[in-house]
């Protein structure tokens, strides 16, 4: 395996399956949630590890979600015990695909301004999924990799 | 209104899982690759499984081969209970091909017959609980 190999992202499993069941409890309604994980960086190369999905009650529809007040102060506490970072957010798209919405756009723009944060986006009914960064004024899709813990 | 404080600390040097013995790497998606499914990587984590998820899958194989059997069984008993009452048909080689009819003696003025269920296949037969019923048909 060459330098060029090394991914991106690396999103642990457990934490896409973990966000895949929230999302399905919620429908037909949007859901929403943080991805935790780390930044590090390899021979010069950063890469983001999602290890875990951490649900924020939120106020939905069939086409919006927002989160609540105070659903972040108990994700704060949470990170705070895990030693986690925020490096990205997931949310669904029941039934009409994998995108950035303009509105998605502009969430990540305001509220996961840096470059290691990500956007996953699920569509829970065909069972598909997508993750995204901001580059300039578009979003593009980042080289990832799906990795289990063994054990 | 999300409102949270990012810690802002420099990312640790550490080789990522492709080199790490304790991950193993299951999807790879680049820029422009097309869908990514969920399930299949649902089969796919089954199949680098523990003993746990193969006995899961092998409960999963015994509960379809009970439902097969008593279907079979509904099957083979609602062939037979409709076998009965046209007992004198079957015998003389009409009606269901998966009931056979034999005389085996005769009682006062009654012929009794035995009923025999049979798919044709042994195996399949052998896991039918009732197969044979006897009914008594009156001469004359």
């Amino acid at each position: 395996m060459s330098d060029a190999d090394v991914a991106d992202v690396y999103v642990n499993f457990d934490a896409l399956l973990k966000a895949y069941e929230h999302f399905v409890r919620k429908l037909p309604k949007e859901a929403m949630g943080f991805l935790l994980g780390d930044r590090y960086t390899y021979r010069g190369k950063e890469w983001i590890e999602v290890t875990d999905y951490v649900p924020v009650e939120a106020e939905a529809s069939e086409t919006r979600v927002t989160p609540l007040e105070g659903a972040l102060v108990k994700v704060g506490k949470l990170l705070q015990r895990k030693k986690l970072l925020i490096v990205g957010w997931a949310h669904s798209h029941p039934g009409y695909g994998c995108f950035l919405s303009n509105i998605d756009v502009e969430t990540q723009r305001r509220y996961f301004p840096y470059d290691y944060q990500v956007a996953l986006v699920v569509d829970p009914y065909s069972m598909e999924y997508d993750i995204f960064v901001l580059r300039g004024d578009t979003y593009v899709r980042p080289y990832f990799k799906e990795v289990i813990k063994k054990g | 209104m999300l409102n949270y404080r990012l810690r802002r600390r420099e990312p640790k040097e550490r080789p990522p899982p492709d080199y790490d013995d304790r991950y193993e790497v299951i999807a790879e998606y680049k820029a422009g690759d097309g869908k990514r499914p969920i399930i299949p990587l649902i089969f796919k984590f089954l199949r680098e499984g523990t003993l746990v998820k193969y006995l899961l899958i092998l409960l999963l194989i015994l509960n379809l081969l009970l439902l097969s059997t008593v279907a079979l069984n509904a099957w083979a008993a609602y062939e037979l209970s409709s076998a009965q009452s046209n007992a004198a048909e079957i015998l003389a080689g009409r009606h269901t091909p998966f009931v056979k009819a034999r005389e085996v003696g005769v009682t006062g003025d009654a012929k009794i017959i035995e009923l025999t269920f049979s798919t044709g296949i042994d195996a399949l037969d052998s896991l039918v609980w009732v197969r044979k019923v006897y009914v008594k048909v009156g001469v004359g």
